[in-house]
């Protein structure tokens, strides 16, 4: 077994490399090569062998036509011959980095420009489980214009919670997470930054939630939510607090959810505004204490604008993962179907489309959150920008 | 530097509120550990004692000789490896490219590589899941290393970017006047000093796939090739039956990894600062 991954492994890495090697290659002659003897025999030798690369990448079940075989190695060559004759002016320096940002560019464009453009193509078409097979078969899809859209603002997303109040729940989630967090965050580094006796193991303690590994703390937490055996329900009955059903109430399952996601999220904001706190100068504090100022317009005047420069991005950073965390409340609610009240967009979205399989469904589904969450960014960019324009 | 405070006696109260937070970060943690060591007829107690009364190991041995959790380490483990492998090397090249080369769009690429940062996986989890079905990656380690380089190419960018921007160019030029090329002053000068960041950048991406869930569940269908995130979540669906060895799985993956961070969070502290602070 060990042996199959290591060749696996050794396979992966080889075909990057010689995907690389080739590209590096392709370009370094298109920049440099027209300037050489032959130049125009070695275009065409690579423009073949790009074709060729392209007609053994194509999956096997396929088979391939006639067009394609023919067609494939002439625009490889048409490609190269034509780039190396447009390209052939770019100065000499600007090869060099051109060739090293080549490799990320390409990764970029396939894992994010391409399927970018994917996903807008499915969310125009009628993608669902059961027109998969033809699709795959012969590759024909049917043209439904917007009915994808109003459909993700008419109907569920799951099975009954619509998508508006899926909107206002993640809103609601973001907010309480937020401020949680940096309330928490903020009091536990303040008493952090004062010098007491073993601060070094207090600060170690605090930030286990967030060093453990997320998916067994959360794993953990469901557990210990079990109406029955969870310790939750037996520390409330301590209290005299009736056992709540943490699993099947939909207001219990929201809330179990917040306390989750506030407890794995507080240490990095307590760390981040520790380093903050740490960074004041003490000479700011004595200074207002030889003038009379009291604990708290200290903390008002001095250690809070003084705090702003790393509160403003982490709360920014924290925004966008409690807005896009898919890992508490998928592995809260568990996966097949289950209970729908604690549902945000982003998890609504993951459902819908790897549990229900509504394709051009999510599709639609994620263009829309897309697009929230570029108002989001800019209305984020303005109030940052405001904010520098006034500093 | 530290705050002075001058009553430095009377702090009781601050011990009190962190020795409960303390005891609230730990609690979960504690639980599971002795959830582990119960012996297999008190599992589902509903007794709430702190100390168990008695202890056995038999969960524990349970955990390494009845599931398959070896295996889905040492998944995680060739999958963690070679996304920071790729993901840092391809990653490196281009940064040092933004960073020594003034040239059109450049800053518009950073903003670019960092917004993809604020999209979340999911959104594009579909059609990455189209794409690799294309080319048979599902059910692979390649599948998975293509999707991480999503989320993990951009972000080591930023950092090897800011990075790179503090080490003197004079130190390349005079390389460069002593014979080197460009690729030889990248590889023997800007490489060897940029270690402790290229250390960071491994440290990220490791950070980031290890606990990787989302994913996973998408692309590994085939239950020889899960993930450690996988396995415990099938483990613990089965909440009657088999929550000691869930816990004692729970204890065997978190320890390490815990101790590790806890050790390393210096360096990926300062990991975060070195990458944002230039622009």
């Amino acid at each position: 077994m060990i042996l199959e991954a290591l060749l696996q492994m050794s396979e992966m890495l080889a075909l990057i490399a010689g995907a690389i090697a080739l590209l590096e290659g392709v370009l370094f002659w298109v920049f440099t090569g027209a300037r050489r003897r032959h130049h125009l025999g070695v275009s065409v030798l690579l423009g073949l062998l790009l074709g060729g690369i392209y007609l053994l990448w194509q999956p096997a079940d396929q088979p391939l036509g006639m067009v394609e075989m023919v067609s494939s190695p002439l625009l490889g060559v048409m490609f190269v011959v034509l780039t190396t004759k447009l390209f052939h002016r770019v100065q000499r320096k600007w090869v060099f980095p051109i060739l090293m940002l080549a490799p990320a560019l390409v990764c970029m464009a396939i894992v994010v420009v391409y399927p970018f453009l994917y996903e807008l193509k499915l969310s125009f078409v009628n993608l669902n489980m059961y027109s998969m097979h033809r699709y795959i078969t012969g590759g024909d899809l049917k043209f439904v214009g917007l009915e994808n859209f109003i459909k993700v603002f008419t109907t569920s997303p799951l099975q009954s919670v619509t998508f508006f109040e899926l909107l206002g729940r993640t809103l609601l989630w973001t907010v309480i997470n937020l401020i949680f967090h940096v309330s928490i965050g903020l009091g536990l580094a303040l008493l952090l930054s004062r010098k007491i006796k073993g601060r070094g193991i207090y600060r170690t303690f605090l930030i286990v939630p967030w060093a453990m590994p997320a998916v067994v703390a959360i794993l953990i937490w469901r557990g210990e939510f079990h109406p029955q055996f969870g310790f939750v329900n037996m520390i409330l009955s301590l209290f005299q607090i009736p056992a709540q059903s943490w699993w099947s109430d939909p207001f219990a399952v929201f809330l179990s959810c917040i306390v989750v996601n506030v407890w794995l999220g507080v240490p990095f904001m307590m760390i981040v505004f520790l380093g903050g706190l740490q960074n004041i100068s003490p000479s700011y504090y004595e200074a207002a204490a030889i003038d009379g100022a009291s604990k708290w317009t200290q903390f008002k005047e001095i250690t809070l604008p003084l705090l702003k420069p790393t509160v403003v991005p982490s709360v920014t950073l924290g925004t966008i993962w409690t807005f896009n965390n898919v890992n508490v409340i998928y592995l809260m609610t568990g996966q097949n179907g289950g209970t729908e009240a604690a549902d945000i967009l982003i998890s609504a979205l993951f459902k819908s489309a790897f549990t229900y399989n509504r394709y051009s469904y999510s599709a639609a589904f994620a263009v829309v959150i897309f697009l929230i969450l570029l108002v989001l960014a800019a209305g984020w960019l303005k109030i940052s920008k405001g904010s520098q324009d006034a500093a | 530097m530290q705050l002075k405070t001058e009553q430095e006696g009377s702090n009781w109260w601050v011990h009190g509120l962190l020795i409960g937070a303390s005891v609230i970060a730990l609690f979960p943690l504690y639980r599971v550990i002795t959830v582990a060591l119960r012996p297999g007829d008190r599992i589902l107690s509903t007794e709430l004692n702190l100390i168990p009364d008695q202890v056995s190991t038999d969960n524990f041995y349970a955990a390494f000789y009845e599931t398959d959790l070896f295996l889905w380490l040492f998944n995680s483990f060739v999958i963690t490896l070679l996304t920071a492998l790729i993901a840092v090397s391809i990653a490196a090249t281009a940064a040092y490219a933004l960073s020594r080369y003034k040239f059109k769009g450049r800053q518009k690429f950073l903003v670019f590589l960092m917004a993809t940062q604020m999209i979340p996986t999911v959104i594009l989890l579909l059609p990455l899941y189209f794409m690799l079905k294309k080319f048979d990656l599902i059910n692979s380690y390649s599948g998975m290393v293509v999707v991480y380089a999503m989320s993990t190419l951009p972000f080591s960018i930023w950092l090897l970017k800011g990075y790179f921007d503090t080490i003197p160019l004079s130190l390349e030029q005079a390389a460069m006047v002593d014979g080197l090329t460009e690729v030889g002053s990248f590889w023997r000068v800007v490489l060897p000093l940029s270690t402790p960041a290229l250390a960071i950048a491994v440290l990220f991406c490791v950070t980031q796939v290890w606990n990787e869930y989302i994913v996973a569940r998408v692309v590994l269908q085939s239950s020889e090739l899960y993930t450690w995130p996988l396995g415990l979540f099938e483990l613990q669906g089965d909440f009657s039956t088999k929550w000691g060895i869930f816990a004692a799985a729970s204890v065997i993956v978190t320890i390490p990894v815990t101790l590790a961070f806890l050790y390393s969070s210096k360096w990926l502290l300062s990991g975060l600062t070195v990458g944002g602070v230039k622009g």
